[in-house]
């Protein structure tokens, strides 16, 4: 085999068996909220208000930390639950960075820096906050590509039975819907309790992952077609050495858990590239434009893809040239 | 034929969670992932069991084969990864850990210590590392550039999480004899650090397979012997020490 075709699959491998953790772990999520979560739990206790409710989003990733791969996974889930557009999307850009495991990975790259974790912080809080109040007032169905309203019943009804599963109470974590049935398109079988939750989970792994393995594809190809060392010439202008940083970035699709490692080995570059590399990774990478092509409807792709891109690197610019 | 495509879905789970398995405890996991992750893919891999087997047991009435077919494909390029559940081709990463923390050549003591691990050294400001003696080693990467200098660059790849995250890190060091070495020689150098007093321009030097090579812009390297070595088991570094030991 070729030193090519031999990079080319150790990427494919590695980037998948990096990613696979978080994927099932949103996955998991998405089916336990699926399965147990009442319908309108997330409806009632989440904050009422825009500014409040976009908050929320921002720091829910404390709560429930994921990264990039696991975080498209539950929060279609959410939206399919009808959890407001502007707090899903802004939970979906903040999550892979605002959580604990990130910040801490953060302040040991940069060796206690602090100012570059308040930065990271900072930059991607109100790049979520623009994205969620971009979302704002859309219902959250018709952001997705396959946006059915989960309480109706189900079209194609395979399961041969007139379900409405969705509306029953979960008291002591019983299964929302004990009379079984299919929920619209995951191919659900009539089990329930914990199996219930395990083909789930295998749906949804499933379901994002095709996405991921074909990330993985073209991140191994981007890979063989990046000429080695290409960033040297950029460094000396901060917008040249923002836009190169940015564009690896996008490219290397590098997980948010570590990605603050590589960027502190570019000590020769400005802390606004560095900057920049930390926060549009986890927003926007070619993992995510594939599971984003397969969750969001077209438009809403595009703009998840270029809104963050604009706004980083805006962001990053006057932020980064705060800090040092 | 849909119950058969659920099944097929199960047995899918069931075999990539199998392979990450072997990965784990028998294979060589470093190729693809720094090993400090090897928990997290283990635990990965036997929940990925547990799925799959209840996806055979209760098949998805709904396969899609358009999933099925991408997995398929990734499930070969397992099968071919180079050296990946090899038993043949299996290394340890705790064999590296069995060294002394410090070397002594013609009467003088060296720190071991990886190029990732002084790179981050000298983040912190050189003025005090000035005096320490280091040992390092890594790749020799010539340049016209360099070679004009009087300089080569040693460097090694570091894997942070995983292969897609490895960068080349490295030091310009200083010698006399940059004819004597060839490009992609591994040397052991034991030497002294030394400011870089004027901004030089990058070489254009790059590692196999790495996108990114970086060198110290602070400080260079003042060998005091450069000595040929074999090329490590494990050529990545894969774990960057804050204080001594190092790991070398």
């Amino acid at each position: 085999m070729n030193q090519d075709a031999q990079i080319f699959i150790a990427t494919v491998v590695a980037v998948f068996l990096g990613a696979a953790p978080f994927l099932l772990l949103g996955a998991l999520l998405s089916s336990v909220f699926e399965i147990y979560m009442e319908q309108d739990f997330l409806e009632r206790h989440l904050p009422k208000g825009r500014i409040t409710g976009l908050l929320f989003g921002v720091c829910a990733g404390m709560l429930v930390p994921t990264c990039e791969c696991g975080v498209v996974s539950i929060v279609r889930r959410l939206l399919k639950r009808k959890v407001p557009s502007h707090v899903a999307i802004a939970y979906l850009f903040s999550a892979p960075v605002i959580n604990p495991l990130v910040l801490v990975a953060t302040y040991v790259a940069f060796r206690g820096n602090i100012r570059m974790v308040a930065a990271r912080v900072l930059v991607v809080a109100v790049c979520a906050c623009c994205m969620g109040w971009a979302a704002a007032g859309i219902d959250p169905l018709d952001l997705l590509r396959d946006g059915k309203d989960p309480l109706e019943p189900c079209a194609t009804n395979h399961c041969g039975q007139d379900h409405n599963h969705h509306v029953h109470a979960s008291p002591l974590l019983l299964p929302v819907f004990p009379e079984g049935g299919d929920i619209c398109g995951c191919g659900f079988d009539g089990t329930t309790g914990i199996a219930a939750v395990l083909t789930h989970t295998a749906s949804e792994f499933l379901d994002m992952g095709k996405y991921l393995v074909l990330g993985s594809m073209a991140v191994g190809f981007f890979k063989l077609l990046l000429v080695e060392n290409f960033l040297p010439p950029f460094h000396n202008n901060v917008f040249w050495a923002v836009g190169a940083m940015m564009f690896l970035a996008v490219f290397l699709s590098i997980c948010s858990e570590a990605d603050a490692f590589v960027a502190a080995s570019f000590s020769g570059f400005p802390a606004a590239a560095q900057l920049s590399f930390m926060t549009l990774g986890p927003m926007v990478d070619l993992k995510l434009i594939f599971m984003y092509g397969s969750v969001f409807r077209r438009r809403i792709t595009l703009l998840f893809i270029f809104l963050p891109t604009v706004l980083i690197f805006v962001l990053s610019l006057l932020v980064g040239s705060a800090i040092r | 034929m849909k119950k058969a495509g659920g099944v097929l879905e199960g047995l899918i789970l069931l075999a990539i969670g199998t392979y990450a398995f072997l990965l784990v405890f028998f294979g060589n996991y470093w190729r693809f992932l720094n090993p400090k992750f090897k928990w997290l893919t283990a635990v990965t891999a036997l929940v990925l069991i547990v799925v799959g087997a209840a996806s055979v047991l209760h098949p998805n009435k709904e396969p899609k084969l358009s999933r099925i077919i991408i997995f398929l494909l990734l499930l070969r390029l397992f099968w071919v990864a180079p050296a990946g559940i090899s038993p043949a081709h299996r290394v340890k990463a705790q064999s590296l850990e069995e060294e002394p923390s410090r070397a002594t050549v013609e009467g003088v003591e060296y720190i071991k210590i990886n190029l990732a691990e002084l790179y981050s050294l000298c983040r912190e400001g050189v003025e005090a590392k000035l005096a320490m003696h280091y040992a390092v080693r890594g790749m020799v990467k010539r340049d016209r550039q360099l070679d004009r200098l009087g300089q080569f660059a040693l460097v090694r790849s570091t894997v942070f999480c995983c292969l897609a995250d490895a960068v080349g890190i490295g030091f310009r060091v200083k010698y006399d004899h940059v004819d004597k070495l060839s490009d992609g020689e591994w040397v052991e150098v034991f030497g002294t650090l030394a400011p870089l007093v004027s901004k030089l321009p990058d070489p254009a030097i790059g590692i196999a397979g790495m996108n990114i090579t970086v060198l110290n812009d602070s400080c260079m390297l003042l060998p005091h012997k450069v000595s040929a070595t074999r090329k490590p088991q494990i050529p990545f570094i894969l774990d960057i020490k804050q204080a001594e030991p190092y790991a070398y």
